[in-house]
């Protein structure tokens, strides 16, 4: 099954995982603690080992310094004798002859001499450093005069070889009862054995170089090694031996020499032993790779120990973790089954969002269908209306032009020629002897009276169709003019109040109210039955208002719109379309019995005349 | 006595020509200058500053009632006869207020301009039609006197006089009326301007004088 493959190659993969995990944790902390601890005990370890060396030096320099005290309590006995102090005594008083006591010491020297077997030779000095007699190995002259008198106790020289063998001389002073100098032995010691001693081996498993050193010049000087031969030591030797005759003690420790140095008491001697660095530490190092190669076994069975464990310890896990898995999975599908659900019915949300907005936006282009064919029928409309008007305004001009031209033509030619005519009749008239019944004169008198009267009538039809009043009066004067025309031709109570008109302003504006007026007063004549008229021209911020109300029968204004081409009709059109084409208003009142009231307005500001 | 100059107006030279055939007839005028329309008059008037100038109001570009306005400005010695077909009542009021010295009427007998400039030549006025001074005399008491305030008003005004004054607003006073407020606007105005007051309050004290609402 896949699921048990799975988990099988799971629980292995975290098996190893937690095994290399571990072992890594371990190794980490063994590193760790193993690097701290080694360090830590090679510093002692090799702290023992410098100890062990200096202990070497130390019984050596002790083994040298016992040397010392048998050569020097030697040296002593052979002085020590109380009639050899005699017998030099007397000598040195003068009471017997050297030769008496030479022969008086050789025996007692011969004697002496079977000490011991290093005791190689002994010349005694008297108080003056004379040789009084010598037995065995004579002291070189030399050692002689380089030897101390004066006497604190026996002292050694330098050594020496006298023959084979290496030797040194011990100086002793020789001392009266009152311990006065009274000459002195020169013993002369093989120190064969001193050097045995220096570079004997076998005391530890490991050797080094022993070596023996005297002051000298400042340094140390070296014994000869037991062969014979004068070792060539090391300058890191010589320097310790330096400071082991000075009197110290110590390690001092070079690229790979080791040296322990010690000084031997009561002799000015030095003792230092040098062991190779290796031959020292190698054992250590050796202890310690032995050391970390148990660890690293340790380690390895810890791991193997881990691996064991761990079997069945990932086996529980993965138990646990499979639980937790399938919970997981429990959950996880609900969440995955909630999301499902979410996600429908967003999805569910988004297309009635969706909808609603088709449905708007279907919604707006049928309103903006509407809306555009409402724009074209308002277009067509207003095409139209200004059609309409540019036609009334045409048919307008042509009723005033047409107007116009007939009122200058009878003005401007018939009536000058009647005047220039009369103008003539008259001059013949005058030319004329004044008889009476002369029929000449009756005739022309008669034509002089109907020039008159064509003349009136002509000015009655000019000044019908063209209110030249306009021009030279203004529209006020104009107006009252007319009014007062129409209160004797009709009768009519006419009140008419005018303020602040210009006496001119755009003509066609003066016009068009003037005319608006006669049109009114005509029907207000023709239609009415009214008594009373009220005509007032008032101007009101740069509007002029007219008003015409009267108190007659008034009618039914739509009524009356109605009967299109009847003379009412047309004149109450007139009369709007007139204020319409200057952008003026006309609103006009009327209810049967109650009057009609007019009122027109126009703007007659400069700017709107530009 | 030295003879009078004269100078003679009208846009049409026929006229010109009659009118100066006319005057020959008289001994101490002098034709002096001929115009045809108002501008030339008035320059001509300025420059010989003539004794009289007769001239017709309807004339292309400056008209006669304007020119003779300027001519009494640049020659103030200067008199005025209008000779003219226009013979309307105020518009001869209006010239006489201007300080024309005689009005003739084209289509009366000529012997009416020779008289009138006789009358004029001597320190007089004619008038052929009406006798301006006398109308005015009679027209002033009738101004200033006390002329019935209300009839100046038109009956919808009065109306609407009533209503405001009584403390409708205009809306209100449209509604009882049945008409649209801004036509009540215009009578109000109208009505205001034709009684001279400027405020409401004015108003309301107008009419509560006039007995037109009770206190």
């Amino acid at each position: 099954m896949p699921a048990t493959n799975s988990g099988s190659g799971l629980s292995e993969r975290l098996k190893k995982q937690l095994f290399l995990y571990v072992a890594g944790a371990l190794l980490v902390l063994a590193l760790g603690v193993g690097v701290s601890f080694v360090a830590t005990l090679f510093g002692q370890l090799k702290q023992a080992e410098e100890d062990g060396l200096a202990h070497i030096a130390r019984t050596r320099a002790q083994a040298v310094g016992e040397w010392c005290c048998l050569a020097r309590s030697l040296a002593l006995q052979v002085t020590s004798r109380t009639r050899i102090r005699e017998e030099l005594a007397a000598y040195n008083e003068g009471r017997i002859p050297i030769g008496e006591l030479a022969a008086f010491t050789r025996p007692k020297l011969e004697d002496a001499m079977n000490l011991s077997r290093e005791l190689m030779g002994v010349t005694r000095l008297d108080r003056e450093g004379r040789q009084v007699v010598s037995v065995g190995a004579a002291v070189p002259e030399a050692l002689r005069t380089h030897l101390p008198t004066a006497g604190d106790g026996p002292r050694f020289s330098p050594p020496v070889r006298l023959g084979d063998a290496p030797c040194l001389v011990i100086a002793a002073p020789i001392l009266d009862r009152e311990s006065r100098p009274v000459g002195t032995d020169l013993v002369v010691m093989n120190i064969g054995r001193l050097l045995e001693i220096v570079h004997r081996t076998g005391r530890t498993h490991r050797g080094g170089d022993a070596n023996l050193g005297y002051a000298a010049d400042g340094g140390a000087a070296l014994f000869p090694d037991p062969a014979g031969g004068l070792p060539k030591p090391t300058s890191s030797r010589r320097e310790a031996l330096a400071l082991a005759v000075a009197g110290n003690a110590g390690i001092l420790g070079s690229g790979d020499e080791v040296t322990a140095y010690q000084p031997v008491d009561d002799s000015g001697w030095g003792l230092a032993i040098s062991i190779d660095e290796r031959e020292l530490y190698n054992p250590l190092r050796l202890r310690l790779i032995q050391l970390s190669l148990y660890s690293l076994l340790i380690y390895a069975v810890c791991l193997i120990v881990l691996w064991r464990v761990l079997r069945p310890l990932t086996g529980r896990l993965l138990v646990h973790a499979s639980e937790l898995e399938s919970e997981i999975d429990a959950k996880t599908a609900d969440l995955t089954a909630e999301l499902d659900a979410r996600l429908k019915a967003e999805r569910a949300l988004q297309e009635a969002h969706q909808q609603l907005e088709d449905r708007v936006r279907e919604r707006t282009r049928e309103l903006a269908e509407a809306n555009e064919a409402l724009r074209q029928t308002h277009g067509r409309l207003e095409q139209e209306h200004e059609q309409r008007k540019l036609l009334s305004r045409n048919l307008i001009n042509l009723l005033e032009e047409s107007r116009m031209d007939v009122a200058r033509e009878l003005h401007d030619h018939t009536g000058q020629l009647l005047t220039t005519l009369r103008l003539d009749l008259q001059a013949a008239l005058e030319r004329t002897p004044a008889s009476p019944g002369d029929g000449c004169r009756l005739q022309l008198e008669s034509a002089a009276d109907k020039v008159t009267l064509v003349q009136r009538d002509i000015k009655s039809i000019s000044k019908g169709l063209r209110p030249d009043t306009l021009e030279y009066m203004g529209l006020a004067q104009a107006v009252g003019t007319l009014l007062d025309e129409y209160r004797a031709a009709t009768g009519l109570d006419i009140h008419f109040f005018h303020k602040g008109v210009p006496r001119r302003f755009d003509s066609r504006k003066e016009l068009a109210l003037y005319r608006i007026t006669q049109e009114a007063l005509t029907n207000v004549a023709k239609y009415a039955h009214a008594r009373k008229v009220h005509v007032s021209l008032i101007l009101r911020d740069h509007r002029l208002g007219l008003t015409i109300e009267d108190d007659g029968d008034g009618f039914d204004p739509e009524a009356v719109s109605a009967q299109a081409g009847s003379s009412g009709s047309l004149g109450l059109t007139l009369m709007r379309e007139r204020m319409v084409q200057l952008e003026g208003t006309f609103h006009l009142e009327s209810a049967p019995g109650r009057g009609t009231q007019i009122l027109a307005e126009l703007d007659i500001s400069e700017a709107d005349d530009a | 006595m030295p003879r009078r100059t004269l100078l003679i107006v009208d846009d049409h030279r026929v006229v010109i020509a009659g009118i100066r055939s006319l005057l020959d007839s008289l001994a101490d005028v002098e034709v002096a200058g001929e115009a045809t329309d108002g501008a030339e008059a008035v320059e001509l008037a300025r420059r010989l500053r003539p004794d009289l100038v007769i001239m017709d109001i309807s004339m292309p570009g400056m008209d006669g009632v304007e020119a003779a306005g300027l001519i009494r400005e640049v020659s103030p010695g200067t008199r005025i006869v209008i000779y003219t077909m226009h013979s309307d009542q105020r518009f001869i009021l209006e010239l006489f207020k201007a300080g024309i010295s005689g009005h003739v009427l084209k289509e009366g007998p000529p012997s009416d301009l020779c008289a009138a400039v006789e009358a004029v030549m001597h320190g007089g006025t004619y008038f052929t039609t009406i006798d301006p001074a006398a109308l005015l005399r009679q027209l002033a008491p009738e101004r200033d006197g006390k002329a019935p305030l209300l009839d100046l008003l038109s009956p919808r005004e009065l109306d609407v006089f009533r209503l405001l004054a009584d403390g409708l607003s205009v809306k209100e006073a449209a509604a009882r009326l049945n008409i649209s407020p801004k036509t009540v606007e215009t009578h109000k105005y109208n009505l205001m301007e034709k009684l001279d007051v400027a405020t409401t309050t004015d108003l309301t004290k107008l009419a509560i004088r006039h007995g037109l609402i009770s206190v």
